[in-house]
């Protein structure tokens, strides 16, 4: 479990990270997705103690990590910048780094094996490409056996076929019981494998809910409606829609209403119902809509 | 519903005896550790064996003319290449301080020590294992060659019995792993290569005599507080007398290198990784 109470990091006169406070619970993949800038890779610095915060407290299973007697045991971690030196084979960047935790070499050759990286493991790490250099730093992370996996934009820069590997490699670390905690820009990426969701931009967490109730909550919103009688039925749903707009085919779409709801109140008010249809908004237009205003760096409107 | 918390097998965890392990392999396993501590070793020797030849006048002078005489006891004359020796490790201490800074391994390393001030007194340790055996086997090396260079031709020799000789072999050795040591504090320090190798090359040749070219004359006495000065008492084998005695000398170049680590330790203990 990982706790974050009123954590703020500023940089100079940059707050990277804004009196945030969130838990990590055990046993779940939670998705950190936020815009770039947003505070994401601070905060797992934080968490690691790597950066000090400016105010508030992180926990790892209950006591801050830099007092952990086994910290590499507790968490694992990968981290945005490479973190491995490129003269060195990557077996012996991972004993190097095992012996300090009295990790030994059966277990480098263990995660060398599970992330595939076997046959190149007495090949200097310089040499490596994005996806195999990922692979290391997951080798890494996985090294002592850890319950709680953190892991910082895995899949950026990845080809397909490596974003596919992560995916299924976080899938079977959750299902076998671990705490995964990732990070991304891409909601696209955390549909598919987080249970739990907190979202961050500019410092601040705008979100921090189920997967399951922030799809809910976003794609019930609004229903599109063809009707006999528009007026007539704006008329009957006044004072309970949100708002009423239409669209180029003359439909109505109302906002704040269950599609069963406004079944209901054209069926009482006899209007024949054409077409009812919960609009679905995807989960990348809701991340969007969340975070249009946090976003550092603004497009410029496209003209129409 | 709670889950069972992940157990951490018995005898997992951080030591201090295993953070210096780990600093050891880490530094076995660079190639670049080997290139510096070996060409420290040849040109220490090479040195001392070229100038043991030149002083037997076995070497010519460049035009061709008549050798010169360097005019110096023969324990300089066959140490000469202490002073490549120095600048050789002074580099390698920088390098093992700085060189995790440029490739992100910082934070690797102190993710897996975040307690910190270990690595620090394990990356001590374990340059002092590297650098001061093989310092003294060329030293040793290059004091028993050049003397039998000078030897053969007939020339006046010193051996390891004689006291000066033991003073200088010692101190050079304990003054290169000194060096090594303020290399190391200044590149955790500075974090970068190129800047703590210019400062720690430009503190030993270039301030002594920048300082002595600006300095007002009342402002000399100074002069002999400077890590190169305090430590030429134990390092030559003609000591001028307007530097400090020996055991000064000694104190004050511990200074120096006590205090470059307490600097670095305090910035790498409270600084952003
Ligand atoms: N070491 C640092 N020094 C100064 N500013 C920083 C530093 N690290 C991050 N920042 C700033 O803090 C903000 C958050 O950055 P970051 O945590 O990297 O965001 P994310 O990982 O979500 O993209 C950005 O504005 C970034 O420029
Ligand atoms: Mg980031």
């Amino acid at each position: 479990m990982i706790e974050v109470r009123n954590l703020t990091k500023q940089y100079g006169s940059v707050t990277a990270v804004d009196d945030i406070s969130f838990t990590v619970s055990s046993g779940q993949v939670t998705g950190f997705l936020g815009p770039n800038g947003a505070g994401k890779s601070t905060t797992m610095r934080m968490i690691l103690g790597l950066d000090r915060p400016t105010g508030g407290s992180v926990l790892v299973n209950g006591s801050p990590y830099r007092n952990s007697c086994a910290p590499v045991h507790e968490i694992g971690a990968l981290l945005e910048a490479k973190g491995f030196d490129k003269a060195r084979s990557a077996r012996n960047h991972l004993i190097g780094l095992a012996a300090s935790a009295g990790i030994g070499t059966a277990r480098v050759d263990e995660v060398l094996a599970l992330v595939g990286l076997s046959d190149v493991a007495k090949q200097k790490a310089g040499g490596f490409s994005l996806g195999m250099g990922q692979r290391l730093g997951i080798a890494v992370a996985l090294l002592g056996d850890p319950g709680i996996v953190m892991l910082d934009e895995p899949v950026n820069g990845l080809d397909p076929d490596g974003v596919l590997w992560i995916r299924t490699l976080l899938r079977a670390l959750a299902d076998e019981g671990r705490t995964v905690f990732l990070s991304s820009h891409l909601m696209t990426e955390m549909e598919l494998i987080a249970d739990q969701l907190i979202i961050i931009g500019r410092g601040k967490i705008l979100a921090d809910t189920s997967m399951t109730q922030f799809i809910e909550s976003w794609s019930s919103n609004r229903v599109r409606v063809m009707t006999s009688d528009v007026a007539a039925l704006q008329g009957v749903l006044a004072d309970r829609a949100q708002a009423f707009e239409r669209d180029h085919h003359g439909a109505l779409i109302v906002t704040g209403l269950h599609a069963a709801q406004i079944g209901q109140a054209a069926y009482e008010a006899g209007l024949v119902v054409l077409e009812l249809t919960p609009l679905a908004v995807s989960l990348e237009q809701a991340f969007m809509e969340l975070t249009k205003d946090s976003l550092q760096f603004h497009t410029g409107e496209v003209a129409a | 519903m709670s889950l069972p918390t992940h157990q951490i097998p018995a005898g997992a965890g951080v030591s201090f005896p295993r953070v210096v392990r780990s600093e050891f392999i880490k530094l076995r396993t660079l190639r670049s550790t080997w290139i510096l501590l070996g060409s420290m070793l040849a040109l220490f020797i090479a040195f001392g064996v070229i100038a043991a030849l030149a002083s037997t006048g076995q070497i010519n002078d460049a035009r061709g003319g008549p050798p010169q005489s360097l005019g110096l006891d023969p324990v300089t004359t066959v140490l000469t290449g202490a002073g490549f020796a120095l600048l050789i490790m002074a580099v390698f201490g920088v390098l093992s301080g700085a060189r995790e800074y440029g490739s992100g391994m910082i934070r690797t390393t102190l993710t897996f020590v975040p307690k910190r001030l270990p690595v620090l007194w394990a990356k001590v340790l374990v340059l002092i294992a590297f650098v001061l055996p093989v310092v003294i086997l060329a030293g040793i090396g290059a004091f028993y060659l050049g003397m039998a260079v000078l030897s053969a031709a007939g020339d006046e020799t010193a051996s390891l019995s004689n006291s000066s000789a033991q003073r200088v072999l010692i101190g050079l050795a304990g003054y290169i792993t000194g060096m090594a040591i303020i290399g190391l504090a200044l590149g955790l320090a500075m974090r970068s290569m190129p800047g703590a190798i210019a400062t720690v090359i430009g503190g030993v040749l270039i301030l002594p005599a920048l300082l002595t070219a600006l300095l007002p004359e009342s402002w000399r006495s100074v002069l002999k507080y400077l890590p190169s000065n305090a430590a030429a008492p134990f390092t030559e084998v003609n000591v001028r007398a307007d530097l400090l005695a020996l055991v000064p000398g000694i104190v004050v170049f511990v200074g120096w290198v006590v205090l470059s680590i307490a600097v670095a330790a305090w910035l790498f203990a409270r600084r952003d990784a």
